[in-house]
């Protein structure tokens, strides 16, 4: 059987890469901030069923959230232990080999 | 002109700066200034701080100690301390990295499990950041004439079994950029731990020992030590006696102060030395070597931190 074309169909997407991530964390940190400040606010003008349930919805809002960034962190730092820790004192840029063809008598 | 103010307590870091430089003395306890903007170390030290304490009440009134049920149980605790600080993301101390060091911890020494654990107060609950306030009643305040209070707050008050013996005594994490060969050296003549023994003693609590867990938050890794610095009696008596001795020059110097106000800096003289360098510069370097450094004033804010109630930063 012919091996099948990679199309944009069967590919498989990129994976999120380091700013994206972190720009999704900054975001799920500000949304979570913000609910454990305000809390749940029950509606007085609904049943009190009606505010049980937006209860436990908001609960379950508030833990996925956490997941979400406890996958996230985990990405994070996997992305930093695979790029390795940093050479001390920077990368030595490297020489640029000499040609001593094109050198002219006396000069370097 | 800002007013100076003789604070109502004492703790750690004051001696500390009064013993370094009697001019920062001046500025940071009597001015109560306080440089402008975050400090990334007392960010995540204070978030670390918090997901430890969460994860270790969590463990200890549920009985549960599984990685996954704690980091779920902290991490609330470790952005609330964290706040809105947003720090350079590629820095070893960002909010990913002082993460994985919590993380790091938990996995190496889980709450239950670990060697170290909370001493167990009287009515039964373990001493997990411990806070305390000793009145000192023959160092009555230069203004109001109630005792001084030497106060301070750690981590909790552990107990560790060594051999047929019981040590006790505070027990502290710090976090570092890295932990050297001989990180365990450092701690023997801290007076921050010999003075939160002395002050477990004054309530009768036999402590011996300080427990320092060292945790370096580095982008790839987080080195974790343990150092157990064992506390004789003859060091409490020494700290207890240095400990009155500044006091009491505290409260002389201050009331010289205030009867001749323009031998301010006689009363409060400079290092000129290693404490004006140390820690990648005093933050008050800006004040000490300006012509007139009330105009300088404006780069910090009115702040004194209370290791018993406050944040650690504005």
């Amino acid at each position: 059987m012919p091996t099948p074309l990679l199309t944009q169909d069967n590919l498989a997407p990129p994976a999120p890469d380091f700013v994206s991530l972190n720009t999704r964390l900054r975001e799920c940190r500000t949304l979570q901030m913000e609910m454990m400040k305000t809390g749940f606010i029950p509606d007085p003008n609904l049943p009190e069923e009606v505010n049980a349930k937006g209860a436990l919805a908001f609960a379950e809002q508030l833990r996925n959230l956490i997941n979400e960034q406890l996958t996230i962190l985990a990405a994070l730092r996997g992305t930093a232990i695979n790029a390795g820790p940093a050479k001390a004192g920077g990368k030595r840029a490297k020489r640029a080999p000499i040609d001593l063809a094109s050198l002219e008598d006396g000069v370097y | 002109m800002l007013e100076l103010a003789f604070p109502v307590y004492i703790d750690n870091s004051m001696l500390n700066i009064w013993r370094a430089c009697k001019h920062k003395h001046l500025w940071s306890t009597l001015f109560s200034l306080y440089p402008r903007g975050y400090s990334i170390h007392l960010t995540a030290g204070g978030a670390l701080a918090a997901a430890l304490e969460a994860a270790r009440k969590y463990a200890f009134k549920e009985r549960v100690e599984d990685f996954e049920t704690l980091r779920r149980i902290a991490y609330p605790a470790f952005l609330e301390a964290w706040g809105d600080y947003i720090e350079d993301p590629n820095s070893p101390k960002s909010f990913v990295h002082t993460w994985a060091a919590f993380e790091a911890y938990i996995k190496r020494w889980p709450p239950l499990s670990d060697v170290l654990q909370p001493w167990i107060r009287p009515n039964g609950e373990p001493a997990i950041e411990y806070k305390f306030a000793i009145p000192l009643e023959d160092f009555p305040h230069p203004e109001t004439g109630d005792p001084i209070l030497f106060v301070g707050r750690f981590d909790m008050i552990g107990q560790m079994e060594a051999g047929n013996k019981l040590l006790i005594g505070p027990a502290d994490e710090k976090s570092t950029g890295n932990l050297a060969y001989n990180w365990h050296e450092k701690w023997g003549m801290r007076g921050q731990f010999i003075g939160y023994g002395w002050a477990l003693r004054q309530q009768g609590i036999p402590a011996t020992t300080a427990f320092v867990r060292g945790i370096a938050i580095q982008k790839t890794q987080t080195p974790l030590d343990t150092a157990i610095i064992s506390i004789p009696e003859h060091l409490f008596t020494r700290w207890e006696k240095q400990l009155y001795f500044d006091l009491h020059s505290m409260i002389a110097a201050y009331n010289e102060l205030k009867e001749f106000p323009e031998l301010i800096d006689e009363h409060y003289p400079y290092a000129f030395g290693d404490a004006c360098e140390s820690y990648g510069g005093c933050a008050f370097l800006d004040l000490c070597t300006a012509a007139q450094p009330h105009s300088f004033f404006s780069n910090y804010q009115r702040f004194l931190f209370n290791p018993i109630e406050g944040p650690s930063q504005p």
